[in-house]
């Protein structure tokens, strides 16, 4: 029973979710599983979202309403949905076999997380940021009080209390049915958000390109013990990498197919990333600038009021939380130094210098240890720079090299796009910000910053290499 | 029942595809160490705790929503500045107001307990209790 109550709030999460997306698509035929990893992430959102709202009106943590709300809202779907079917003459329940078979690729993804989970069971409190940050805030939501408010009390710089709530909230919601603030629930919270990322991967990745080589993501995931680490750490990089994986699968659905539900979606995923992280809010910010354009970049059959009215809606309802944080309760960043006008720590060429060395040994650690190897012997000091990625990075350029261009397809412009957009602004902040000294801060952040796109560009990758193949569907080829 | 499956028909898709293989292959070789590495280590302990060392001291400080924390040691060793995020932690959501011994409670994590009773001389305080790892919890009178 009790092991029960540890998982049952997640449960509650993935129903309200998925009853939410089935009613959304209940005349598109899209694959269940892939509903299914969409209705996880909404779920714990929307289940975040309940918990911030009645933090805000009831000025404390009240399990009893949480639940009472959570019931009302199951509810108000189900009824929704069965009046849908019964309006639409749909039937109640379909299965085809199939669906069943669909579900072996999830099967393969969890069995190959059984070392993360081993390895998640026995840091169970995660990483630095885990107790410091994230889970700091959870428990003083979770026990605080009406003293919850306290946690954003400058004097706790170290813990950043300018950061978004929406994995603290998440682990609350995991800890209604508890009396303390037990680990289990953030552990299981973090391998929740890797399970559902790898799927939402492949299980996109095969929508759109009828591969299912598309697994081999999932198990280079969780077979480099950096991303391994990065997932059971506890952080809200995970999650950051859910929600922006999700909004851009979205969006290109919806232009894909002129699809409002998919717009609509895409919207709501956008607000939930602006509310995991500084990141995650710089990012959903730069997504919301390009959707519009995106939509009707060489798309002349769109009708624009169908994507753009449900996309914005989705957005305005799903960045509330953010806005309302931002404005009432989020305190200044308290590191942070502006460089351009600091006499005491300006910008300096050093500075820049550094920062665009990390990036290149950060990802192409592989290269520079060939080089090492090569001539360092003989070229005084050099350092052999440990492989973290394993030149996973390496392989992601050369495929993007190998895909010829159509990584710039019409389709999926809209993701390097932003990625261009989303490394220049991060560089400059690295630049701006002369708070932290560089090497500590890059060291300790960039791989995390790599580690929340990575979904995206590996979706990218993969989709650029597998786009506009021809298919054999029986004795029919189509593209 | 139609199942549509691509292949790797392109060289690059071939390409990346078998490049995606043996990483996985050589990423495992080293998460089996990693994995192997946790194993021993579960030999002595569960799993790893954080805040063990101020485990018995929310005893004291019922209904407090402030406290101090003070340290004579180095805060740029990372050491230190893991205890007391751990101390932070361990205490939520009580907050702690480094190296500030303006409050009625203060935790002392000094290097030695001389230290610590030199302090709370200083500011007339008396310790209520004190742990195995040297972590004094103090009240000011």
């Amino acid at each position: 029973m009790k092991t029960l109550l540890i998982y049952l709030p997640f449960v509650i999460s993935l129903l309200i979710g998925y009853l939410f997306i089935h009613i959304l698509f209940l005349k598109h035929s899209l694959e269940r599983m892939l509903k299914l990893m969409l209705a996880g992430g909404l779920g714990l959102g929307l289940s975040a979202y309940i918990n911030f709202f009645s933090l805000i009106f009831l000025n404390r943590f009240q399990p009893t309403a949480l639940l009472i709300i959570h019931g009302i809202v199951f509810l108000a779907l189900s009824i929704l949905l069965l009046f849908l079917i019964k309006k639409n003459n749909l039937p109640l329940i379909t299965f085809q076999p199939k669906d069943a078979f669909n579900v072996i690729p999830l099967i393969l993804i969890i069995g190959a997380s059984v070392p993360l989970w081993y390895q998640a069971h026995f840091y169970a409190y995660g990483g630095w940021d885990a107790w410091q940050v994230w889970n700091l805030k959870a428990k003083f939501i979770f026990l605080g009080a009406e003293n919850w408010k306290n946690m954003f009390d400058p004097i706790l710089w170290r813990s950043s209390p300018h950061y978004p709530l929406l994995f603290p909230l998440v682990n609350v919601w995991g800890w209604v049915f508890q009396s303390e603030a037990i680990y289990k629930v953030p552990v299981f919270s973090s391998y929740a958000y890797t399970i559902l990322g790898l799927g939402l991967l492949y299980y996109s990745l095969k929508h759109l390109t009828q591969s299912v080589y598309a697994i081999l993501i999932a198990f280079i995931f969780l077979s480099l013990p950096l991303l391994n680490k990065l997932s059971y750490s506890q952080y809200s990089d995970n999650i950051v990498g859910f929600y922006l994986l999700a909004s851009f699968f979205s969006l290109i659905m919806a232009k894909t197919e002129n699809n409002k539900s998919f717009a609509l979606l895409g919207g709501i995923f956008l607000g939930l990333l602006s509310f995991s992280k500084s990141e995650g809010y710089l990012a959903s910010l730069v997504i919301l600038f390009l959707t519009p354009v995106f939509f009707f970049w060489k798309n002349k059959e769109a009708n624009k009021k169908r994507l753009l009215i449900p996309f914005f809606l989705g957005a305005f309802f799903a960045f509330l939380p953010t806005i309302i944080f931002e404005i009432f309760y989020s305190p200044n960043n308290q590191t942070f130094v502006n460089g351009l006008t600091s006499p005491t720590k300006p910008i300096t060429l050093n500075r820049i210098k550094t920062v665009f060395g990390f990036y290149f040994f950060e990802m192409c650690a592989p290269l520079w240890n060939a080089f090492y190897k090569m001539v360092g012997k003989t070229m005084g000091e050099f350092t052999y720079l440990e492989p973290k990625w394993n030149g996973l990075w390496v392989i992601v350029f050369i495929g993007l090299i190998m895909s010829r261009l159509k990584c710039l397809s019409s389709k999926i412009i809209i993701i390097p796009i932003f990625l261009l957009c989303y490394t220049g602004i991060v560089t400059f902040y690295y630049f701006l910000n002369t708070y932290f000294e560089i090497g500590w801060w890059l060291q300790n952040t960039l791989h995390r910053i790599l580690f929340a796109v990575l979904p995206t560009i590996l979706f990218w990758v993969y989709y650029s290499l597998w786009e506009s193949q021809k298919i054999s569907v029986g004795k029919k080829t189509v593209s | 029942m139609n199942f549509s499956r691509v292949k790797p028909r392109t060289v690059p898709q071939f390409l990346f595809c078998l490049a995606l293989i043996v990483l996985t292959i050589t990423n495992s070789v080293v998460l089996k160490e990693e994995i192997r590495r946790i194993y021993n280590y579960k030999k002595i302990l569960d799993f790893n705790v954080v805040g063990y060392q101020f485990a018995g001291i929310e005893a004291f400080l019922k209904d407090v929503e402030y406290m101090g924390y003070y340290t004579d040691k180095d805060m740029d060793d990372p050491k230190n500045a893991k205890l007391f995020a751990h101390a932070q932690f361990a205490l939520a959501p009580i907050v702690l107001d480094f190296n500030n011994l303006n409050h009625k409670y203060i935790i002392f994590a000094c290097s030695s307990d001389g230290v610590a009773h030199l302090e709370m001389n200083k500011i007339k305080a008396i310790a209520l209790g004190r742990n195995q790892f040297g972590i004094v919890i103090a009240q000011r009178q």
